[in-house]
């Protein structure tokens, strides 16, 4: 497997997709960064903890934002869809398992986007660090390496579960359409429907209709939200219906719920790929 | 050359689709290979050959039959160290260079990057190792192909079509290459080509499918043997051709008859168009191509093979 691994670390490393798709976020952050210190004016109000952790974090959002989890899900689907596209699948797998070939492409793909966050993770705590010692500002009081550190932490938590979520719904689609452009349009129908069918669920439900719920309630879009409600805040999210009907969960139904979600697009993938013909 | 078998194929089959709808791809083929041959795998385009080699591979799924490799049943999906192969050959990471798409298969196959250099020199390739492959020609991908079927340094080497794209002075290279890897180095190669000729020079021996049935497992020299003829130019044509049409093969071809017979037959021949009073201006031995026996064996028009 340390190999496999060896093999698409060497191979996804120079590829052009990799360059726009994942070290995009390093090089966007010290660009937008600059630019705040350059025009940023002298004698700034002084920032709050919360506010200061804020600023240096957004990289941790991106995969529970839509824009954020599409452009996920293009990375993947050139992971993926590529190796059809190049016609390479039949140059590796007679020499390698299936499942391990799926297995490396999947830690390294995931290995580089964490790189590539924690790079700008890291690039925003030093950047933010200069623009304050540029503008006079002082450090807001109790910020400590700790801090930032634990509140860092939380976010990347935070967006492990949707990360993982679009990760399955791009290599479904790429495993069995064998396509990068069909899997980018499938992974952003699927990543909409998620961001979008409690909106629906809801707008229904003022029809009286409450049908709809059922698949919202299955589906990984209200759990994805629910974790995050209960991580952020401490409470889940509580969907309240025209009907009166109030869908609610534990943090913990939530958590199998996504896990389910995760272990059973993967099988599928694998499933999927270890009875294909590769022609 | 070997008895052992190093390939063994039995009742291999693949049908595409549903069974009912589906289309038989390869039916029910066995042939085996022996160490140390080079074996020619002939056929048409559509006939199947692709898809046997692929099932070989692990790439398709047999839907019925058994493939045995060095003594070993081989499970789908299973690799085998012992196997290189090219299959389509330009297949390769076009972002990457000639000899960082060695450096990727020796990593996924577990080996060490010493045999890369080696080879490229060997396939010709040591001055363009650095540039991208999708710089490469045809023929420049074909030998990088080659290459990397000999990176695990195999017993058995399968090459389909190894010869595509390569120009005159290139396909002269590969049958010096192939022919090298079995004399040299004692390994066993398997390759399918439509390049009849070049497979008459460099087999030992050869199978030949038509329409997903393996019609013919033998010798070049067998093929070649049973498909001897004669060129008898004689009038009238119609009677040489009816003396003879009983016994032989026969068909008018230009001003001449062509007799599809052995050597031993030429006397008997002979006496039968004296006695049916044909005038006999000449009779020539025809020693038939494996082209010109392909065709005449799978029935077929053109030489595409």
């Amino acid at each position: 497997m340390r190999n496999l691994i060896s093999a698409e670390w060497t191979k996804m490393l120079p590829h052009k997709g990799t360059w726009f798709l994942v070290w995009l976020y390093p090089v966007l952050f010290f660009v937008i960064f600059a630019i705040t210190i350059m025009v940023a004016s002298k004698g700034t109000k002084p920032e709050t903890v919360a506010g200061w952790i804020e600023d240096t974090s957004v990289v941790w959002h991106i995969a529970s934002i839509s824009l954020g989890r599409y452009l996920i899900a293009g990375y993947f689907a050139v992971v993926f869809a590529g190796e059809y596209g190049w016609n390479t699948w039949k140059l590796v797998v007679p020499h390698a398992s299936r499942w391990k070939l799926l297995g490396s492409k999947y830690l390294v793909t995931l290995g580089l986007l964490y790189i590539a966050w924690i790079a700008t993770a890291l690039i925003s705590v030093l950047m933010r660090y200069l623009g304050s010692a540029v503008s006079g500002e002082a450090l807001p009081q109790g910020l400590t390496l700790g801090t930032i550190l634990y509140e860092h932490g939380k976010l990347l938590l935070l967006g492990i579960a949707p990360l993982l979520i679009t990760a399955g719904y791009a290599t479904t689609a790429a495993i069995s359409t064998r396509s990068t452009l069909a899997t980018v349009i499938i992974s952003i129908v699927l990543v909409t429907l998620d961001e979008l069918l409690g909106k629906i669920v809801q707008w229904l439900s003022s029809y009286g209709m409450e049908w709809p719920a059922i698949p919202y309630r299955i589906l990984p879009g209200y759990h994805l939200q629910n974790l995050a409600s209960w991580m952020a805040e401490g409470a889940g999210f509580q969907a309240k219906l025209a009907t009166g009907t109030v869908i609610a969960y534990s943090e913990t139904v939530s958590l199998l719920a996504i896990a389910g979600w995760v272990v059973g697009l993967a099988g599928l993938v694998l499933w999927v790929f270890r009875r294909q013909d590769i022609n | 050359m070997h008895e052992d078998p190093v390939l063994e194929i039995t009742e291999l089959s693949k049908t595409y689709g549903r069974k009912a709808g589906g289309v038989r791809a390869v039916q029910d083929v066995s042939l085996t290979v022996r160490a140390g041959e080079v074996y020619g795998f002939l056929g048409a385009n559509g006939a199947g050959k692709s898809t046997t080699i692929r099932m070989l591979l692990g790439l398709i799924t047999p839907t019925s039959g058994s493939v045995r490799l060095f003594g070993k049943d081989l499970r789908h999906g299973e690799p085998s160290r012992r196997l290189g192969s090219l299959v389509d050959g330009g297949a390769f990471y076009p972002f990457l260079s000639g000899r960082k798409n060695l450096d990727v298969l020796a990593r996924t196959q577990g080996l060490g990057t010493e045999r890369i250099d080696p080879l490229l020199a060997q396939v010709g390739l040591e001055k363009d190792g650095k540039r991208k492959v999708k710089g490469y020609s045809t023929g420049m991908r074909q030998r990088l192909g080659v290459a990397a079927a000999l990176l695990n340094d195999p017993d058995l080497v399968i090459l389909d079509e190894p010869a595509n794209g390569l120009d005159a002075a290139g396909i002269q290279e590969m049958r010096r290459l192939i022919r090298s890897l079995a004399e040299e180095h004692g390994k066993t190669v398997f390759l399918s080509s439509h390049l009849l000729n070049e497979v008459q020079q460099v087999c030992d021996r050869v199978a030949i499918i038509d329409r997903g049935v393996l019609i013919r497992e033998d010798t070049v020299e067998g093929i070649l043997k049973t498909e001897e003829s004669f060129h008898i130019v004689a009038t009238p044509l119609d009677a040489a051709r009816a003396a003879l049409v009983e016994s032989w093969p026969c068909e008018i071809e230009g001003d001449g008859l062509q007799v599809r017979a052995g050597r031993a037959d030429a006397p008997e021949i002979l006496r039968r168009l004296v006695a049916a009073k044909v005038d006999v201006f000449s009779m020539a031995p025809h020693q038939r191509t494996l082209e010109e026996a392909f065709l005449a064996i799978t029935g077929t028009e053109t030489a595409d093979a």
